[in-house]
């Protein structure tokens, strides 16, 4: 029994060694050098044109709908009960317009800053 | 993967610096009609039209002007000049709007409340009192 298991366990030389040595050495530096450690100019020029690109499509994206978001005013109250309040959107325009009547004149002499 | 999840966080932390850069600007103007027509400052060229349209008047006085960042504190005072001023309250952000309650005073005197949606670059026009041969016109805008 024991002299079959060792005679099984005997190593296997393939034929010609010196003919796969070369084959395995002619492979192994055919293989590319591993990529160099860290972050290269290539990636690193590539990753800035990839954010620039973003930037531009969020832009295009959201800057639309500010460009024609309107400035709306849901109440205006004067303090006092003479005068009064009432608003309106600017004609071709976005913006808004709070007109009071019935505010206190101020004349001239008196010096507004 | 990593690159483009290092990409979309770059954009969206550029975006969101975009937002939180909004300033709020108010100022006071002396409108008045005159022969031949004063020129216009020129922080107020943009508004010009508006006015001429709305309110009637061709020549315009800058009496002063406040700018300050929206993200300064949930109340704030602008003192466009020393006889008028505005506090605004944030009371929401949203995307393309700032929901604000602003108040108006005349010194220690509460002149009005409003409250009002603020688009970026859409102004509100508040017109005040006249004052002798002029119009006094405030305006508030988000920048």
């Amino acid at each position: 029994m024991a002299e079959t298991i060792r005679g099984a366990l005997k190593p296997h030389f393939p034929p010609h060694p010196d003919f796969l040595n070369g084959q395995i050495r002619r492979e192994i530096e055919r293989k590319p050098a591993p990529a160099a450690a860290g972050f290269p100019l290539r990636r690193l020029l590539l990753a800035g044109a990839c954010c620039v690109a973003a930037a531009v499509v969020l832009t295009a994206f959201f800057l639309p709908a500010q460009n024609h978001a309107e400035t709306a005013v849901i109440m205006a109250e004067t303090a006092s009960p003479d005068a009064s309040a009432s608003a309106f959107q600017t004609p071709g325009a976005r913006g808004a317009v709070i007109w009071m009547e019935g505010m206190p004149y101020i004349p001239d002499e008196e010096k507004v800053q | 993967m990593r690159r483009l999840l290092l990409v979309g966080a770059l954009a969206l932390v550029s975006t969101v610096a975009v937002q939180a850069s909004d300033d709020i600007w108010s100022a006071l103007v002396l409108a008045t009609n005159e022969t031949p027509p004063a020129e216009i400052p020129k922080p107020l060229k943009s508004f010009f039209p508006t006015i001429k349209k709305v309110f009637g008047f061709n020549s315009l006085y800058l009496l002063g002007q406040k700018k300050r960042g929206l993200d300064d504190g949930p109340d704030q005072w602008l003192v466009p000049s020393r006889d008028f001023f505005f506090q605004v309250t944030c009371l929401a952000q949203e995307p393309t709007h700032y929901h604000l309650r602003i108040t108006l005073f005349r010194g220690k005197e509460l002149l009005l409340t409003t409250e009002a949606k603020l688009a970026r670059a859409a102004p509100l026009f508040i017109r005040g009192p006249q004052w002798g041969s002029g119009q006094l016109i405030l305006l508030i805008e988000v920048r």
